[in-house]
């Protein structure tokens, strides 16, 4: 067998089994706030002393240039309330599946660990305006990757707005001298239906930078979003259209985030 | 880029509203009856402390609830588990469960 496709069920085994012992060993299960939206961010992180698993699970499909193109990502992260201010979160695994014409190593391909931490400034109700700090590191076998983030929120009664601007730096290859940057930003909406029922709409814009010189068509996806919860348990669907026409870009993405808190 | 310039208008607006109706949701301390806080003996400072955990805490996992929908009694009912699953030490429970008795004492000499 594949040694990444090895490496990738080893991890995938494995946080899986770290995953469970969680849930057996951590009785009296909080309650749960779900993530409204799954490529934006919401600027409050856990209380102290709450850890959440979070499963994700990224489809990414048909591109202008492969229509056969398809890729899953998937991350396995434990996120920690540190204090009531400061949040952790450890990607235990991300790992892709991607298969199409134009993809020269069809398969299961192991990508990265990384650390994230989000610090809350502002309280999006409490404050005029909510605002977050967002940094990230990530390691993979031929990647490192540098991310900062600011989480701006605003609630009003069941309304809440995000705005995630972002800003990347990828060194990728055998000796990391491939170099990207990237500039992102996500924003959206959200409207709470009932108490556990919330829908809304997200948008995500991209352009990378080979070599931080070659600037690449802006690419722009717009989608609704759901997202429930129940007990100490939520779930967050997002699918997104393309509503740009870059080739080399999928024409249709679709997130789903599953979160578990103890 | 206009987008951005719209939802950043639209975040403001928000601010603005919600600013507004946040008095209603649960009133500042300075505009309630003088009367009602000083028979409740509480400090104003505590009161103060007991608003700022209600707007950072009751609103994060539905939509924040106005203190004038629910009677004293039905407060009384409510609050105990929606302070516990804020995860509130027991200092700032008290000064939570204060100010929403103030505020509902307020509203019922109001009328
Ligand atoms: C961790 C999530 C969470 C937090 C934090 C939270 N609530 Fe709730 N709240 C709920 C859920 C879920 C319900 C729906 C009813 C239920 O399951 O008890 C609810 C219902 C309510 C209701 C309606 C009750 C009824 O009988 O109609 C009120 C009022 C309320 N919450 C007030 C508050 C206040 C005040 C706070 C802050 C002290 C708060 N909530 C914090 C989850 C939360």
């Amino acid at each position: 067998m594949d040694r990444d496709l090895m490496r990738c069920r080893r991890s995938w085994v494995w946080s899986t089994v770290v995953s469970a012992v969680w849930l057996c060993v951590t009785p009296g299960a909080s309650e749960a706030g779900a993530r409204r939206f799954t490529y934006s961010y919401e600027a409050l992180t856990h209380p102290r002393g709450e850890v959440e698993y979070e499963q994700w699970v990224t489809w990414k499909t048909s591109k202008r240039d492969d229509r056969t193109y398809d890729r899953l990502e998937f991350r396995h992260e434990l996120e920690f309330g540190v204090t009531d201010d400061f949040q952790l979160g450890v990607y235990v695994s991300d790992w892709r599946y991607t298969d199409g014409n134009s993809v020269k190593d069809d398969g299961a391909d192991w990508r990265n660990v990384a650390v994230e931490g989000i610090y809350n400034l502002t309280h999006p109700i409490a404050d005029p305006l909510g605002l977050s700090l967002y940094g990230e590191v990530k390691l993979g076998d031929e990647l490192f990757e540098l991310e900062a983030k600011l989480l701006l929120e605003k609630d009003f009664g069941p309304w809440a707005l995000v705005y995630n601007p972002t800003i990347e730096a990828e060194w990728e290859g055998d000796d990391f001298h491939e170099r990207k940057g990237k500039f992102e930003q996500t924003a959206g909406i959200s409207y709470q239906v009932m108490p556990q029922l919330m829908v809304g709409a997200e948008v995500l814009h991209e352009i990378s930078f080979d070599e931080w010189s070659t600037q690449s068509d802006h690419a722009i996806w717009l989608g609704p979003n759901v997202s429930y919860w129940k007990d100490n348990w939520w779930i967050t669907v997002t699918p997104l259209f393309q509503t740009t026409h870059v080739d080399g870009e999928p024409d249709f993405q679709l997130r789903m985030l599953i979160g578990i808190e103890f | 880029m206009r987008w951005v310039a719209a939802l950043l208008m639209g975040m403001a607006t928000l601010t603005v509203v919600g600013c507004m109706s946040l008095a209603q949701i649960a009133p500042p301390v300075d505009v309630l009856d003088r009367g009602v806080v000083g028979d409740s003996g509480i400090e104003v400072g505590a009161l103060v402390r007991g608003r700022d955990h209600y707007l950072r805490h009751c609103g994060n996992c539905h939509a924040l609830e106005p203190i004038g929908d629910y009677s004293e009694a039905d407060w009384r009912g409510i609050l105990p588990g929606m302070i516990k699953r804020c995860r509130l030490d027991a200092v700032k429970a008290e000064e939570l469960r204060d100010y929403v008795m103030v505020v509902r004492g307020h509203l019922d000499r109001r009328g």
